[in-house]
C-alpha cells in the first residue's frame, strides 16, 4: 500500500437564504451558471424545497472543489454534478476539467454527505487517492482521463426538508452508463 | 479608471456581501481575504454582468478574475475592448 495521505478532504456550508435571493435576484441565468439540468429537476418543488436542495448541492460543489485542490482554473460548477435517484441516494459525477483534475490529483473515488437543516446547507467530500484498497461496499471505477466519471454514493435527506440523512443502507447507486466500468466491490 | 472602479464598488456593496465597508477596500485589496465567498462571486458576476451589459466567458470564471477590484476592472476592460473590436 503506498504512503502518505489516503484521503483528501472537502467541506463547505451555504445559506439557504442567499441561493434564494439570487433565484430571484437572477432567475435562469444563476441557476444555468451552476446547475445542470438532472440538479435542478432533482430540485424541483416549493421555492424553499428548491433552495435548499441548490444549496446543499453548490455546497457540494464547493466542498468537491476543496477536495480537489483546486487552484485557478476556469471552473465550471456544472462539471461537478451531484446525481440523485428515485431512492435519495445520490451519486458524483465529475467532468471536463473536473474529472482531469481529479485523475492528477490521484483520486480514484469520492464520497459525499449532504445535509441542510435551519437555513444551512452543507456538504463533506471525501476522496480516496489512487494506491490504496477500496472500502468494502465502494464503487471503483476505472479510467483517467478528462472525461472520467467518478461516482460515490451520497447520503441526503429525502423527503421532508430538513429532517436529517436517509441512509440507503449501504447500496450503491451505480446508472446504467457505469455499469461497463464499474463494479460492486462488496466484501 | 476611476468611474469604474466605482461602478465595481457598487457592485460589490449589492451583491458581495463582505463583511467590511467597501469603501475601505484598495483596488489590489484581496477580496476573498476580505470574505468574499464563492457563492458571492458568482453573484457578483451576474451582477457586474448586468451593470457592464458583458458576458464572462468560461475561460475568465476563475478565482483570479474576482479577486480584487484592479482584477476585476481589468476583467471588464478585455471584455469591453473585445466586443469593441
Amino acid at each position: 500500500m503506498a504512503n502518505g495521505p489516503l484521503l483528501r478532504t472537502g467541506i463547505d456550508v451555504a445559506t439557504v437564504a442567499d441561493v434564494a435571493d439570487s433565484l430571484a435576484r437572477f432567475g435562469e441565468r444563476y441557476v444555468e451558471r451552476l446547475f445542470t439540468r438532472h440538479e435542478v429537476e432533482s430540485c424541483s418543488g416549493t421555492p424553499a424545497v428548491t433552495a435548499a436542495g441548490l444549496a446543499a448541492r453548490f455546497a457540494a460543489k464547493e466542498a468537491t472543489v476543496k477536495a480537489l485542490g483546486w487552484e485557478d482554473a476556469p471552473l465550471d460548477w456544472r462539471s461537478i454534478e451531484v446525481r440523485r435517484a428515485r431512492s435519495g441516494a445520490c451519486t458524483l459525477l465529475l467532468s471536463g476539467e473536473a474529472a482531469a483534475l481529479a485523475a492528477r490529483r490521484g483520486v480514484r473515488e469520492l464520497a459525499v454527505s449532504l445535509t441542510h437543516e435551519g437555513g444551512i446547507a452543507a456538504a463533506v467530500v471525501v476522496g480516496l487517492l489512487e494506491g490504496h484498497k477500496s472500502p468494502a461496499r465502494a464503487c471503483r471505477c476505472s479510467g483517467g482521463g478528462h472525461t472520467t466519471t467518478r461516482r460515490a454514493r451520497i447520503e441526503e435527506p429525502s423527503g421532508d426538508e430538513g429532517s436529517g440523512g436517509s441512509d440507503e443502507g449501504g447500496r450503491e447507486q451505480v446508472t446504467p452508463a457505469d455499469t461497463s466500468r464499474a463494479r460492486h466491490g462488496r466484501g | 479608471m476611476a468611474e469604474t472602479d466605482d461602478q465595481i464598488r457598487q457592485v460589490l456593496s449589492e451583491h458581495a456581501k463582505l463583511p467590511v465597508d467597501v469603501d475601505s477596500l484598495g483596488a489590489q485589496t484581496d477580496l476573498y481575504a476580505a470574505g468574499l465567498t464563492s457563492h458571492a462571486s458568482v453573484n457578483l458576476m451576474l451582477a457586474l454582468e448586468d451593470a457592464f451589459d458583458v458576458e464572462f466567458p468560461q475561460s475568465m470564471l476563475r478565482k483570479q478574475t474576482f479577486q480584487s477590484i484592479a482584477s476585476i476592472r481589468d476583467a471588464l476592460d478585455s471584455l469591453v475592448t473585445a466586443a469593441a473590436s
